[in-house]
């Protein structure tokens, strides 16, 4: 080959690796992914556009737990608070003060990281399973207050008609058409999600490769040494945390002006348990395993609605007795959470370290520690360039 | 010759832990400049004192004071910020980071890029077998490497006082020849030195001064060629008749 080429096909490859082409893939998948599935789900088009927004909504959800349970490997049993926090947080301000989408989802992050320091500052001393329990039971108070503080949140009854965002562009110089819209359609609705997702992702990448993941990294590994080293382990895990509920209480604001009601029984405990099968599913520690776990489980769970056997028929019309049997196995739709259940059990059987897993975390699960990844650049070595 | 300040002091320090209580009232000076070696049988609390100095076991009574303030009751990030640097017991590295990425631990204080970089190289000049290893992940180290790793990762932090417990633990002696060799450098370099040792003999040789301890109190002291000489250390410590 000649010179030239290779310096091309090397610059190439730098330009694949870095960052820059990741976001542009990011974005070119994101635009054209309402119309790929209209293309290829035809009349269920809209059961797979709000099986989309749910992914994008709970990949926040879910980078945001990471931060905690991946980033400083804390077991947070009760993220769902987070993220009601958030959900109530918009819904008020919007339908009672008149806030815009924007600065009541500003105030919800704000709300929710609050209650992330108040939450962490008494509890994040105890170690691992007392952790884990009083994350538990702040989302049972979090969930109680809202059923009972009926003045406010009223309660059982739901908490309905919630306004759409608005899109306000008038700002931007030459904008000439749809200066101010409110977001209505499903297509509108995913790309102001993949907006905010992508908001997430990026500062969950900057976050995993700055100063301070790397002393979170410290302190999940060793957090006598981390101290010695100098790290406030307080304050770094009270950061984690507060970051890590903003991230729940965005998620939860999204939700609420998604459906536009906000119902308790959304947030409950199992909204924490799932949030945490995603980020243990996809790969802890890393910006795109929470994103995988996200997409997979949550479109597994919606597909599962329908029985998969009975849709498994339909495609096999071509073989009529197979069809015919398969249409008539018996299905409820909660049996998907058995199917959910097995899934997880094989995971954790044969991948552990989820699908996208993190190095150091794969290293851990599976010990075999072997030496010398030439690929592993150190955080000094990333700084340097 | 005038006697250079003290850096350390600890004055009547007493800890334990729950209702065990280990030391007894310790007492001891270390100067500017000096190593200074603490030797005691097993269980005598020797860790237990690197641990009450640099925090992580709190003491009950008594001071301890770092260059004339008072480091009692902080906490062990605010010591370690203070240049107080232990190497403990059983290296405690970082297993799943690499081992450039446990050096840039050490230095997680440090502002100083430029000073961070030069350190590094310099530590993988001091240790080249780190240099070769840079990339693995620190808990593939073999002991003697971890130790290495463990004892480069402290002096990143260009500690005021290194604290190491045991360095020669589980080290073929001619390893155990090369870690007492950079104990002296690095003293040599200005750091001051607090060594914890089982193997006395080396330790004493190696040390200006020394303090043994036995059942959490300190029962001994002098120099290190004072000690090697005294009845009872020969016979307790060092195994002679
Ligand atoms: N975490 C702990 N909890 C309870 N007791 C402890 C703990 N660590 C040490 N001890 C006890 O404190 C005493 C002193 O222990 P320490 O580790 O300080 O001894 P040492 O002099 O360092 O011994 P060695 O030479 O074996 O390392 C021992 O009797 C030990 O059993
Ligand atoms: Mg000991």
């Amino acid at each position: 080959m000649t010179v030239p080429t290779v310096s091309l096909l090397s610059s190439l490859a730098a330009v694949v690796r870095g960052r820059a082409f990741a976001w542009l893939l990011y974005f070119a998948v994101a635009a054209a992914l309402p119309f790929l599935l209209q293309a290829v789900l035809g009349e269920s088009f809209s059961w797979g556009a709000r099986t989309l927004c749910y992914v994008g909504i709970y990949a926040i959800a879910a980078l945001g737990l990471n931060i905690v349970v991946g980033y400083c490997g804390l077991l947070n049993l009760g993220f769902g608070g987070f993220m009601l926090i958030g959900a109530y947080t918009t819904g008020i301000l919007m339908k009672e003060y008149g806030f815009s989408f924007w600065a009541a989802a500003l105030v919800s992050v704000g709300h929710g990281a609050l209650w992330g320091i108040i939450l962490g500052i008494p509890t994040l001393r105890l170690t691992g399973d007392y952790f884990a329990i009083v994350t538990f039971g702040f989302s049972q108070l979090v969930t109680m207050t809202a059923m009972n503080w009926d003045r406010i949140t009223r309660g059982t009854k739901g908490y309905p008609g919630i306004p759409r965002p608005e899109v306000d562009l008038t700002w931007i110089p030459g904008v000439s058409f749809r200066h101010q819209f409110q977001i209505t359609s499903i297509y509108e609705y995913w790309y102001l999600v993949a907006a905010l997702l992508a908001l997430c992702l990026f500062v969950a990448d900057r976050l995993l490769r700055s100063r301070l993941g790397r002393a979170w990294q410290a302190l999940r590994e060793d957090e006598v040494a981390a101290e010695a080293c100098g790290i406030n382990a307080m304050w770094y895990k009270t950061l984690a945390f507060a970051i890590s509920a903003g991230y729940g209480a965005l998620a939860g604001s999204i939700i609420a002006t998604y459906d536009t009601m906000i119902s308790t029984k959304v947030f409950d405990f199992m909204t924490s348990v799932y949030v945490l099968c995603y980020v243990v599913l996809g790969g802890m520690g890393t910006v795109l395993g929470p994103l995988a776990g996200t997409a997979l489980l949550v479109t597994l769970v919606e597909w599962l609605r329908e029985n998969p056997a009975a849709q498994l028929a339909r495609v096999m019309s071509w073989w009529p007795a197979a069809a015919d049997w398969l249409a008539r196995v018996p299905y409820q739709p909660d049996m998907r959470f058995v199917l959910y259940g097995i899934l997880l059990i094989l995971m954790i059987r044969f991948r552990p370290e989820g699908l996208l897993p993190n190095r150091a975390r794969a290293r851990e699960l599976h010990e075999h520690g072997e030496a010398g990844d030439p690929d592993h650049e150190s955080l000094f070595e990333l700084r340097q360039r | 010759m005038t006697n250079p300040p003290v850096l350390l002091r600890l004055d009547a320090v007493e800890a334990g832990y729950g209702s065990l209580r280990i030391l007894k009232g310790i007492s001891f000076e270390v100067c500017a400049g000096e190593i200074v070696t603490l030797i005691g049988s097993n269980g005598a609390g020797k860790t237990t004192v690197l641990n009450a100095i640099c925090g992580v076991v709190p003491p009950r009574r008594g001071t301890v004071t770092m260059d004339g303030h008072d480091i009692t009751r902080l906490q062990p990030h605010e010591i370690a910020s203070r240049g107080v640097v232990h190497v403990p017991e059983g290296r405690k590295l970082f297993p799943d980071m690499t081992v450039a990425e446990n050096l840039e631990m050490g230095a997680h204080l440090r502002r100083d890029r430029a000073g961070i970089r030069a350190d590094m190289e310099k530590m993988y000049n001091l240790f080249p077998i780190l240099g070769e290893r840079r990339h693995a992940p620190a808990g593939a180290l073999s002991g003697g490497e971890q130790q290495m790793c463990a004892i480069a990762r402290g002096l990143m932090a260009r500690p005021r006082i290194m604290m190491f417990d045991e360095p020669s633990l589980g080290l073929a002696p001619k390893l155990v020849e090369q870690i007492f060799g950079i104990i002296r450098a690095i003293n040599d370099e200005g750091t001051t030195v607090l060594l914890v040792e089982q193997n006395a003999h080396m330790a004493l040789q190696l040390a200006h001064r020394g303090y043994v301890i036995a059942t959490g109190e300190i029962t001994l002291s002098g120099s290190g060629s004072e000690l090697l000489g005294n009845e009872m250390v020969k016979r307790l410590y060092l195994g002679e008749a």
